[in-house]
């Protein structure tokens, strides 16, 4: 089943198009990764999905993206609960300057008004949801910048999960972090994946094979080839697609 | 150097060196069939004393194989390409074992060649040498289509060896005492049977570089 599909979807950032006619679908409880080149539309594509790109003046987008079967820039979208059920996790970690529980449940607080015992609940379990509760659970009252940059990272990623969010995007979520920290992440994501849909724009090409069902290659604002990650990486269909993968330009 | 232009190289230079074990191979083969028909032992101990250098070659492109794996983390046509490698070495290699073999029993055959045997085994051992000619062949020109007859023809290879197998048979029923020189010739088309069968598979790595797809299988 698809959460999310994008028709015919352009964006011009002014005169510049940076998306053409994209089509793509985004299927439910999977991963889907978005490859290409640097300036090649990935993240401009990723940010239209909980349309973070209202925020940059100039933009014009047409064409639809529908969630749920909703197109979400029609005028009565709530544009914060959109966010809410679609979260965001971006390159470097951007915790708040804030104790590691409070990080956590700031988000949850503007939403709803739960008790001291609720909040610590859905603390604990965002942290267990982003494989981070174990190494935190003592020094939740100490600060967030305290941690490396992969557990940073992961209390992101709890952040994001505090809101019950059905859709996560993550902009190259790893490529700040080391080896170790990297494959912790990747571990968390195919955990998330059974209860969340996680889309994840990354430069690295074996991440995209190692942890990804789905991948869509861009280029130049084109959507050239989507599908099972396992095809785009054996026998991809477009030729741009290999010459890409295999490291012939870009 | 551009890193893409060195793996491109890298990659070439696998090819290049797979096409020469194959031609070794086919040389081998060739070699063997006419040492077994001719008698010639000179050429028959030549083959067996070759099969080491296809043994060398084998692990020379295995290693290159890995290498190429552990440095480039291929994908696609890339990743195709090292795999069908790492793969079909191992047939070729096999062909070349079959020659040896094949050369070393015709060393030591007493028997003349039984009468009723020979015009067909001079025929199954045209068609085997032929499909490993063309099996190899299919690989240097990525021909999927002469893959594909290659392939085909592995069951004439197969009737050749049930008909001489069952008037082998019938030799060592009648005659006890022939039983040494027809078990010499039953390993022969044994031999040759298998190269058919590795030629097969050359082809069916051929195809899956080509389609990504191997006897409907793929990555």
């Amino acid at each position: 089943m698809n959460i999310i599909s994008a028709n015919k979807l352009s964006l011009h950032y002014g005169d510049f198009q940076a998306l053409r006619d994209i089509d793509l679908d985004v299927p439910a409880r999977e991963i889907t990764a978005l490859i290409g080149p640097s300036g090649c539309g990935k993240s401009t594509f990723l940010r239209t999905l909980n349309r973070m790109n209202d925020l940059i003046p100039g933009v014009k987008i047409t064409g639809e993206i529908t969630y749920h079967g909703e197109d979400i820039y029609a005028p009565q979208v709530d544009v914060t609960a959109l966010r809410k059920s679609i979260g965001m996790v971006f390159q470097k970690p951007n915790p708040f300057p804030m104790s590691i529980y409070d990080n956590i449940s700031y988000g949850p607080k503007l939403h709803a008004s739960l008790s001291k015992s609720e909040l610590n609940d859905l603390v604990e379990r965002s942290l267990h949801g982003a494989a981070l509760w174990d190494e935190v659970k003592d020094r939740l009252k100490k600060s967030a910048l305290s941690l490396s940059g992969g557990q940073q990272q992961r209390l992101c990623i709890a952040r994001a999960l505090s809101v019950s969010p059905d859709v996560l995007l993550m902009d190259e979520p790893t490529s700040a972090l080391d080896p170790a920290s990297t494959m912790k992440i990747e571990e968390l994501m195919g955990q998330l994946k059974q209860d969340y849909t996680v889309i994840i724009v990354t430069h690295n090409m074996q991440q995209a094979a190692r942890i990804s069902d789905k991948t869509a290659f861009f280029l130049t604002g084109d959507l050239v080839e989507s599908g099972q990650t396992d095809q785009i990486f054996t026998l991809p269909r477009d030729k741009r697609t290999e010459d890409y993968i295999t490291g012939r330009f870009g | 150097m551009n890193a893409r232009k060195k793996f491109d190289e890298e990659l070439q230079a696998l090819s290049d060196s797979l096409i020469e074990m194959g031609r070794t191979a086919n040389t081998a083969i060739d070699r063997a069939i006419t040492a077994l028909l001719t008698g010639n032992r000179e050429l028959a101990k030549q083959v067996v004393d070759e099969d080491e250098l296809m043994d060398d070659m084998e692990r020379s492109i295995e290693q290159a194989c890995w290498r190429l794996l552990l440095k480039q983390q291929p994908v696609a046509g890339d990743l195709r390409k090292i795999s069908t490698a790492s793969k079909m070495v191992s047939d070729i290699e096999r062909i070349g074992d079959a020659a040896a073999d094949i050369a070393e029993i015709s060393l030591y055959l007493t028997t003349p060649m039984f009468p009723e045997i020979q015009n067909d085994l001079i025929a199954m051992a045209a068609a085997a040498q032929d499909m490993a000619t063309s099996a190899i062949r299919a690989y240097v020109e990525e021909d999927l289509e002469l893959a594909k007859l290659t392939q085909e023809k592995d069951d004439i290879v197969d009737d050749y060896f049930l008909t001489i197998r069952a008037v082998l048979g019938e030799k060592i029923r009648t005659d006890a005492k022939l039983m040494d020189a027809a078990l010499d010739y039953v390993m022969i088309i044994k031999y040759l049977e298998r190269v058919g069968d590795h030629a097969e598979n050359i082809c069916e790595w051929v195809e899956f570089y080509k389609t990504g797809k191997r006897k409907n299988y793929s990555i």
